[in-house]
């Protein structure tokens, strides 16, 4: 029996009609893998290379000040903003608990 | 919540079906755990953004709550919250290649495995943050 | 004479009008072959004839007696109640409206399963004589055609954690889709997989594998699932790098 599908889901049309699930779970990939290795340099550096493991006030303003570690952390905050958001929205609409629009962005796909 | 007459007796599958644990198997639960860790870890974030705000009223209020931190109850805690990093992390790994559609067959070793380096993280973390 | 051996059975209640179900508690004989099925029959039989329940075939080939016991989704006919404990609580399928008792209304099952088209028949696996030759005992079989594997009976969307949200389309229907991909049978695959390629087709899977692990006919949904994203980001992927790189004509 041939597939009875009602609306055109051809590539031209599913392309202009909603925002591409696809690109949102690549998203998800993404951040997820870079938070890996993010979170384990931002732990390391932060509580295991100091000693009593937590940084002075005075040495966390010097550690911040340096532009590398700077860029690496506001990297980890974009990457845990996106992939927290993205989770939560998908987390509470399978929870029906705040319905997600169909398509919504971020967070159309799955984790 | 019973909204039509066609919803009535509709057994339901909220929240309380995700923690009921009968007949369920190693898969439901890793992804029950990576939602309830996940949604802990960006509780935690919130809480971490607004203890770094500390850093704007000064050296002498950063340094009072660093000392807070080093309370046992407090590492203890952090302890907690490596062990959940470890498990989000580690799960989100067999889920990120098989939910691309690599290595399916392999979807229960791929969990043991998260299951293990989460124990080895955790006992190191521990062992770290108490005796370190 | 020793007595027979008993089992309680708590049975999910409801009729339409009711304000909530409730649960009926039945002992009922229970033998090392007894199964389910054969005990709520009893039940029907000399205990209770107005609990509803829904069976066909008594040999897990139909897929009509699809029901939870001890939460887990099983076909009641092939499930013995030897091992599965006292009381054995038995209730219909989850996230479906109860028609009444045991049975439940399957239309959203078919619903999402009839855009896939609902093929029955494998044509790879058409004639036995045609791939291995005669057979060297008993009857020859000159034409043999396989069936789908899935019995349609809505066990995997039950045991689905995040089926609750209706405009998921379902283990059933997207595994449906990964066996029209897979042979076409005169089907378009582009639509087919434009079809799956949505928030709340192949992508809404959490890869809980909950509807493999319950699957009587051993159709495997999630890995067809991760079979189709696989599929998706194989033929998206280069198109999703080429229209942001250059103008792609739509």
């Amino acid at each position: 029996m041939a597939t009875q599908l009602e609306e055109d889901f051809t590539e031209a049309t599913r392309w202009r009609r909603r925002p591409r699930p696809t690109f949102a779970w690549l998203a998800q990939v993404v951040s997820g893998v870079l938070l890996l290795v993010l979170l384990t340099v931002h732990m390391v550096a932060q509580h295991f290379l100091v000693e009593g493991g937590l940084r002075t006030y005075d040495q966390v303003i010097a550690w911040i000040r340096n532009p590398l570690v700077f860029a690496v952390e506001a990297l980890l905050l974009v990457c845990v903003t996106w992939h927290g958001i993205a989770g939560c929205t998908l987390s509470c609409s399978t929870w029906a608990c705040a319905a997600a629009p169909n398509g919504s962005w971020p967070g159309s796909s799955a984790t | 919540m019973i909204r039509t007459e066609r919803d009535r007796g509709r057994t339901r599958r909220r929240l309380s079906r995700w923690l009921d644990p009968r007949g369920r198997h190693l898969g439901t639960w890793a992804f029950v755990a990576n939602r309830l860790t996940g949604l802990g870890l960006v509780a935690y974030l919130y809480l971490h953004l607004v203890i770094l705000s500390t850093l704007l009223r000064g050296p002498a209020a950063w340094d009072s709550l660093v000392e807070l931190f080093r309370n046992p109850v407090f590492m203890a805690f952090d302890v907690l919250l490596v062990a959940g990093l470890a498990f989000h992390g580690f799960n989100g790994l067999p889920v990120a290649l098989v939910g691309s559609g690599l290595l399916v067959d392999r979807h229960k070793a791929l969990l043991v495995a998260a299951g293990i380096l989460l124990a080895l993280v955790s006992l190191v973390a521990a062992v770290r943050i108490f005796f370190g | 004479m020793s007595a027979t051996p008993t089992v309680l059975l708590r049975v999910f209640r409801y009729r339409p009008g009711d304000d909530a179900p409730h649960y009926d508690e039945f002992r009922v004989p229970a033998g090392p072959r007894t199964t389910v099925l054969d005990a709520l029959l009893a039940v029907r039989r000399g205990l209770d004839p107005g609990l509803t329940l829904r069976h066909s075939c008594l040999h897990g080939s139909c897929g009509t007696c699809g029901m939870r016991v001890n939460g887990r989704e099983v076909l009641a006919c092939v499930t013995r109640l030897e091992g599965l404990g006292d009381p054995v609580v038995v209730e219909p399928l989850a996230g479906l409206p109860v028609v009444g008792d045991l049975v439940v209304d399957m239309e959203e099952v078919f619903q999402r399963l009839e855009p896939a088209g609902r093929p029955l028949v494998r044509t790879s696996e058409r004639s036995w004589t045609e791939r291995s030759g005669p057979a060297t005992q008993g009857p020859v079989l000159e034409r043999l055609e396989r069936f789908e594997d899935c019995l349609e009976c809505g066990l995997c969307l039950s045991a689905c954690p995040v089926a609750g949200d209706p405009r998921y389309l379902g283990p059933a229907a997207l595994a449906a889709a990964e066996r029209v991909l897979e042979e076409p049978r005169g089907a378009d695959p582009s639509k087919v997989l434009g079809w799956v390629d949505d928030a709340h087709g192949a992508w809404r899977c959490h890869a809980a594998f909950e509807c493999s692990a319950v699957c009587p006919a051993g159709v495997d949904p999630a890995g067809a699932i991760m079979r189709l994203r696989r599929r998706l980001l194989r033929d998206r992927l280069p198109r999703l790098i080429g229209r942001y790189s250059r103008e792609v004509p739509a």
